[in-house]
Order: C-alpha cells, then sequence, then structure tokens
C-alpha cells in the first residue's frame, strides 16, 4: 500500500538576517505519524514548526500541508492545523473555559458539540474544576495544558507541538503521550519538537536529527542507532555523536578545573 | 537611595522601551541602541514650539494679551508640566503589563525600593520630556516676545521639578493599583472583576485630580473667597516660586522654595513606602461563577469567530489592570468639565451657550479620547497573543472587523449618555439631539478606522520591561492624526459657521459624507497594515 504523505518540505531555507535557521530541509511526514524534530537550542525546529504552521514564510523552497500550501492557503492550512508554540501566551484575563470557548469559536467548532468537547479534555487532563479560575492563576503546567486543549478542539489533522511536555507533571506528560497515540491511531499527524531523548525514544515514530539549521539524520529511534553505528546506546548518547557534542565529559572537567 | 542605581534603572527602562519594537535580531543597530530618541525629539519639538509662537502666533496678538499669556505661563509652567507628565504618562506609558519582571529585579539584587523608585520616574521624564519641551518652547516663544525671559528661564527650571513631582505621584499610583490588585487577587464572581476596575479608575482619577492645579484651585475657592487660598495648595508652590520672585518677594521665593523641595521629599517618601508595600500586583487568580459556554453564532454582522474576538476584547478592558488608564483618562477629562462649569450655570436653559462651550467640547474630547485608546491599542493589547491569531484561521480582513467592532463598541454608549447630557443641558430638540448623535457616530468610526492603522503599524507584541501595547512613536503620530482626522472631517460645518457659505443642512451632510469618506479611507490602510503584519510574521 502506498504511504500517504501528509506533510512535506523540500529545500526549505530560512534566515534571520544574516543568520541562517534553516538550511536546505527536505522532509516527508506519513499521515497518522508521530514526528520528532529532535536538536538542541538554536537548531531550527521552532522556525521549521512556523513555517509549516504558516506563521513564518520560507526564503525558498516548498512547504506542503495535505496538499495545501501554507503560504498559499494559509487559512485553510490553520483550519486543520492545532499548533501549541513553545512558549504558550494565553489570554491571561479570561478563565480557562473563556479561552476555550473562544479557541472553539475561532475555530468555527460546532457550538451543539463546544460545550461536550471542552469539558471531555479538561476532565482528561485533571483541568475539571479550574475551568472558572482565570488563567493568570494558572501555574505553567495548567497552562500548557489549556494551550494543548486549545490546539485539540477542533480535531485537527495535523498537530504541531513545540515542546509540549516542558512543564508537564508526570501524570499529564502521561496523558499527552496516551492522547498522541491514540490522534495517531485516528490518522492525526503530528509534528513535536523535543531535546528529550526520552521522550523522543518513547513517543516517534520517526525522528529528524536537526543541527544549525540542517538535518543531519532521519531515520525511526532503532534506524538512528543502527546507522550511527551503536545499536546498543542510548538515544543521547547518538544525539550527541550526530551533534558533534560528544565532548560534554571534558567540558564539564574543564569547567570543574 | 543610590542615584546611581537609579540612573542605571531609568537607563535599562528607557531602552527596554527603545528597543521593544526592535526584531532585526542581531546586535541593534541605530536608535535602538541607545535610549537617545527623546533627547533629539526634545529640542527639536521646543524649537518648533518657540519658532510658531515667535513667528505666527505671537505677531498676531495685543501686546497686553501677549503680556499676560507669557506671565501665566511662565508662573503656571511647573504646574501644567507636573499634570501634564502624569496624563501623558497614563495615557503612553502606564499600561505597561502588571507581570512586568523588571519589578522583580529588587527581590535579586542588592536594589533598594527607593533605587527603583527613582529610576522610574527618571524614566517617565523621559517619555514626557517631548512633550513638555513643546509647552516650555511655547512659553519660551511668548516670554521672548513680551522681554520676561528671565521668568521664563526660572519657570522651565522649576518645570523639572513639576516633572519629577508628577512622575513620582505616578508611582504612588502604580502601588495604589497593585493595591487594589491584591485586594481581589482571591475574589469570585463578574462584580469583583467589575468593582476591581471600577477602584482602579477612581484611584488614577483622584490621584490625578490631586495633581491638577487648576482642580486644586477650584477647590480652595470652595473654602476661600480670594486667590490667597492658593498658598495652602501644594502642587502650587514650584509656581509660588516664580510668583514671588516676579513680585519682588525674595523672602517668599525662598519659602516656597524650601517648601517645593520639602514636598519633593514627602512625595518621594510617599511613593517608595506604597511601593515597597505594594510592589507587585499579586497574581490574580478570580474565580468565576461557571457560567454555561456561549453558542456563538455570530450576531450584529459578525461571525462566530469575530464575535469570540469581540467578547475576549470586552473582558480584556474590564478585567486588565493596564486597561484602568486608557479609561480613566476620559473619565478626568469629564470630570474637569463639570468642575470646568458651575452646575447652575448648566443646568440653567437660558443661560448662553458660550459659557457651557468648555463644558460641551469637554464632552466631545471624552468620547473621543476613549475611541483613541481603544483604537489605537486594540491590536498591540494582544500582546506575544498575537501568536494565537497567526496561528488560527482568522485573515487580516475579519480581524480588523472584530478590532474595529471591540473598539467601537465601548464608546457607544459614552457617546449616546453624553451626547444626551449635552442635549439636555444646551435644551437641544430632537431632531438635533439625533444629528448630534449621527455626527459623533460616523466621527467615531473614522478615528477608529484611522487609529487602527496607527495602532497596527506601531504595535509593540512583548510585554518585557516598560513597554506600552504601542509604541511611543505611535502616540505621538495617533494623537496627530486623531486632530487632523476630526478637522477634516468637521471641515464643511467649521466652514459653515465661519464663512457661511453653505446652509446647515447641507454642511451637515457634506461633513457626514466626507467622515465616512475618511472612515473608509482609513479602514483600507488599515487593512494593508494588517497583511502586512501577517505578511512579515515576527
Amino acid at each position: 500500500m502506498d504511504r500517504e504523505i501528509a506533510v512535506s518540505l523540500r529545500g526549505v531555507s530560512r534566515s534571520f538576517g544574516e543568520t541562517p535557521a534553516v538550511r536546505d530541509l527536505d522532509l516527508e511526514i506519513e499521515r497518522g505519524s508521530i514526528h520528532g524534530l529532535l536538536g538542541p537550542n538554536g537548531s531550527g525546529k521552532s522556525t521549521t514548526m512556523k513555517m509549516v504552521m504558516g506563521i513564518l514564510k520560507p526564503d525558498s523552497g516548498r512547504i506542503d500541508v495535505y496538499g495545501k500550501e501554507p503560504q498559499g492557503d494559509p487559512m485553510g492550512v490553520k483550519r486543520i492545523v492545532g499548533y501549541v508554540p513553545e512558549t504558550p501566551r494565553l489570554y491571561e484575563y479570561l478563565t480557562g473555559l473563556e479561552y476555550l470557548d473562544f479557541i472553539a469559536d475561532v475555530y468555527e467548532v460546532d457550538p451543539e458539540i463546544k460545550e461536550e468537547r471542552i469539558y471531555e479534555f479538561l476532565d482528561a487532563f485533571g483541568l475539571d474544576g479550574r475551568e472558572n479560575e482565570m488563567i493568570s492563576g494558572y501555574s505553567h503546567g495548567m497552562k500548557q495544558k489549556t494551550a494543548l486543549i486549545g490546539a485539540l478542539l477542533h480535531r485537527p489533522r495535523l498537530l504541531i507541538l513545540d515542546e509540549p511536555l516542558g512543564g508537564l507533571d508526570p501524570k499529564s506528560a502521561r496523558i499527552v503521550k496516551d492522547v498522541l497515540h491514540r490522534l495517531s491511531g485516528e490518522g492525526v499527524t503530528a509534528i513535536f519538537s523535543t531535546h528529550i531523548m526520552e521522550i523522543a525514544d518513547a513517543l516517534c515514530d520517526r525522528i529528524s536529527v536537526l543541527y544549525n539549521g540542517e538535518k543531519l539524520g532521519e531515520g525511526s529511534p532503532v534506524e538512528l542507532r543502527e546507522r550511527a553505528g551503536r545499536p546498543g546506546s542510548t538515544l543521547e548518547e547518538v544525539f550527541l555523536m550526530l551533534t558533534g557534542a560528544d565532548d560534554v565529559a571534558e567540558i564539564v572537567d574543564a569547567l570543574m578545573g | 537611595m543610590n542615584p546611581k542605581n537609579a540612573l542605571r534603572l531609568a537607563w535599562i527602562f528607557s531602552l527596554s522601551a527603545s528597543r521593544a519594537k526592535w526584531t532585526g535580531g542581531g546586535s541593534p543597530e541605530g536608535l535602538a541602541k541607545r535610549p537617545v530618541t527623546n533627547l533629539y525629539a526634545s529640542p527639536i519639538a521646543f524649537a518648533l514650539a518657540a519658532a510658531f509662537t515667535c513667528l505666527v502666533l505671537g505677531p498676531s496678538m495685543e501686546a497686553f494679551i501677549l503680556n499676560v499669556l507669557a506671565f501665566q505661563f511662565c508662573v503656571f509652567m511647573p504646574a501644567f508640566t507636573m499634570f501634564m507628565s502624569m496624563v501623558y504618562s497614563l495615557m503612553t506609558e502606564f499600561s505597561k503589563p502588571g507581570e512586568s519582571a523588571s519589578t522583580d529585579i529588587v527581590n535579586w539584587l542588592p536594589i533598594q525600593a527607593g533605587d527603583f523608585v527613582a529610576g522610574s520616574a527618571l524614566t517617565t521624564i523621559y517619555f514626557v520630556s517631548p512633550m513638555a519641551s513643546l509647552f516650555i518652547g511655547f512659553a519660551f516663544g511668548l516670554a521672548l516676545l513680551a522681554g520676561s525671559l528671565g521668568t521664563w528661564a526660572l519657570g522651565a527650571a522649576v518645570s523639572v521639578l513639576g516633572c519629577l513631582l508628577g512622575a513620582l505621584a505616578l508611582e504612588i499610583a502604580r502601588g495604589a493599583m497593585n493595591r487594589v490588585s491584591g485586594a481581589f487577587s482571591k475574589a469570585e464572581g463578574q462584580s469583583a472583576v467589575v468593582l476591581r476596575m471600577v477602584l482602579s479608575v477612581t484611584l488614577i482619577v483622584a490621584i490625578s485630580m490631586m495633581f491638577n492645579f487648576s482642580m486644586m484651585m477650584r477647590v480652595v475657592a470652595w473654602f476661600s473667597s480670594g486667590l490667597e487660598g492658593i498658598r495652602f495648595v501644594p502642587v502650587l508652590w514650584p509656581s509660588m516660586i516664580i510668583l514671588e520672585q516676579v513680585s519682588g518677594n525674595m523672602t517668599g521665593a525662598v519659602v516656597y522654595s524650601a517648601l517645593s523641595g520639602l514636598l519633593l521629599v514627602f512625595i518621594y517618601i510617599a511613593s517608595v513606602k506604597v511601593r515597597e508595600r505594594y510592589w507587585a500586583p499579586a497574581p490574580v487568580s478570580l474565580k468565576m461563577k461557571p457560567v454555561r459556554i456561549s453558542l456563538s453564532q455570530g450576531s450584529l454582522g459578525f461571525d462566530s469567530g469575530e464575535t469570540a474576538l469581540i467578547r475576549k476584547d470586552l473582558k480584556s478592558l474590564l478585567r486588565r489592570r493596564e486597561m484602568a488608564s486608557i479609561l480613566a483618562v476620559p473619565v478626568m477629562i469629564v470630570l474637569m468639565g463639570f468642575l470646568g462649569t458651575p452646575l447652575a450655570v448648566l443646568m440653567d436653559p437660558t443661560a448662553p451657550l458660550g459659557s457651557k462651550t468648555s463644558f460641551l467640547l469637554q464632552c466631545a474630547m471624552a468620547v473621543l479620547v476613549l475611541e483613541l485608546q481603544l483604537s489605537l491599542n486594540a491590536v498591540g493589547q494582544e500582546r506575544e497573543a498575537f501568536m494565537n491569531l497567526l496561528a488560527a484561521p482568522i485573515d487580516p480582513g475579519r480581524l480588523l472587523k472584530a478590532k474595529a467592532g471591540s473598539a467601537l463598541i465601548p464608546a457607544l454608549p459614552v457617546l449616546v449618555i453624553l451626547s444626551a447630557l449635552v442635549g439636555l443641558v444646551t435644551s437641544m430638540d430632537a431632531v438635533s439631539m439625533i444629528a448630534i448623535t449621527l455626527l459623533g457616530l460616523t466621527l467615531l468610526a473614522a478615528v477608529a478606522s484611522v487609529e487602527l492603522t496607527v495602532g497596527t503599524r506601531y504595535a509593540i507584541f512583548t510585554s518585557d520591561g516598560r513597554t506600552s501595547f504601542v509604541s511611543q512613536e505611535g502616540h505621538i503620530v495617533g494623537l496627530l492624526l486623531c486632530i487632523v482626522t476630526v478637522g477634516v472631517s468637521l471641515s464643511p460645518l467649521a466652514l459653515h459657521y465661519m464663512l457661511g457659505y453653505v446652509g446647515i443642512q447641507i454642511a451637515f451632510v457634506l461633513t457626514i459624507a466626507l467622515t465616512l469618506g475618511v472612515a473608509s479611507v482609513g479602514l483600507k490602510v488599515a487593512h494593508e497594515e494588517l497583511e502586512k503584519l501577517y505578511g512579515l510574521n515576527y
């Protein structure tokens, strides 16, 4: 059976001033898969996600999201995508419930099913009972969960999650993982970035390792280990090797004198 | 207080505003390098105002009027700059976010509250310096023509003290606002939200009025028949230095200099104490009564997404402490209108219209200033959450429609109430009342469309540091364009009254048509600005 490609990037580049953020990136992401973008800070993960989302324009190259171009049909793409940025900025003067109601209206979720869906997610993420409090009083984790619910409310076909598990307690992180797996089973594609290897290892079907805006490697976690010639290694060791940062011990020694 | 720390903080706060719109990445360049914009703008403002007065205004005045005006401006310059620094800051710079991290630094750096308050006050002076220079330049032109440069020099020097007093009074207002926020941090229900906003606005208005010399003179007049009472009004002590010096009473000048110094110390100590006690706003965790989720189908010609945006913005207006200053300034203007004209005159239907002009103008100004503020800040108030809108399926056209709606809706009831009040005061007939309201409505639409354009172009989306929703440049451009918009829109009516070239009906229809034309052009340009914002995409 032919694999269906949900998202493809061909020769995509983007610079900020003189600084290149993403260089000539090629990527194909299968429908229903969970694709991790793995890389250190400043490797181009967030920029790549924003370009797929249509929030940033690539300087060159072509992006395709379920047959739509983010630059040509931005509204079409935004309607089918759920996005959680690295640091979600919510409207702090709204209550959690008001925020989700607002998001649902903006995405034109059917008013008849909106309430049920919101409470379903609030319950799943352990926010029920706190939904009538203003977001300004929420902890970082609660804000993160609220943003995640906001991204899921309109049943997107593609989820773009930038470091989605940062700030979440283990239980909530587990819920997110389970939700992602279930959505993946229903054909929802997910792209998510992280620099936490265990999460990438446990969650992703495929991983792209980014470094300085370039893709250094791509494959399933097992394939990456094999390709690096370290089948028994942890993904962290593979990552450090690929990014040329396997001299950590020396750096620590130098720092500690 | 450590003066070095205060200056360092003032530098950092001003720098944060200078760089708020810096999006180039890498090392800052040009004006973003140092907070020097106002150091250039202030002498230019001074020179322009002085030149205008000397070359245009002054020569057309009679010598007697010129001398009186020069005297009044020089004497009241410190009192005026004090109040102006408060109002201008309230409109442009006070609305920095409560959660701004800059107030946090005293907790982990060796900085005292006094250093912070002094630094913050100096930053306020930096922000208001172009406006103050404009006024001082105007007074300079008058003094030059009247031959009273000595009095002007003293007035200008004492005006610096006036600005500092106004800036310190703002610190008291900031602390008091934190107190109000704290009091409601764990409150419950919609009424608590409204009460919090009402109290915040009342506090700002009350503190500002205490530093309004004209208002204080009126209060004194209630208790004493002559002007002798003004000697006991602290905000007028700096002006008394000049008055005593001009009348040759050096002892009096020295006494008022000492009293002004004491006033400065007192206000400084008070502002440090208030700020120390109510340092940063407590994170508000207001709990609302459980509400049913709205079945948004859209209304008033707005679709469900636009309605959701408008509803969100209206909640923002009632719930965000930064919005208190936006609401306070129009309240202050109406209040000054009421206090400026005795109630007996206002309520007397036989009193000539001329005696009520000041009140009528101030009512009109209050609505326009409210509209100016609402639409100018409409886009920038999204702050970093603008990213949510970029990621959502809302195109620039729908966003503009929603933003225009949320900027106009709160001003409409105010327009209707003030129109009714004007109708009552002037015993206007029903047709004139409707005409006035219609004119007001179209004028608001024109101002809204123009200010949305400016607000979009100069929006600041970062909440870091001491930044408003719109850059300082944007505030000045917005203010000037508002004046131009009103002037152009009302020109047919103005020409009718000045030249009588056409009948009032035709002039009225022309005015409405012109105003709608301005609104339509404004909306078109605002749409283009929003499209650019979507295209820039951070």
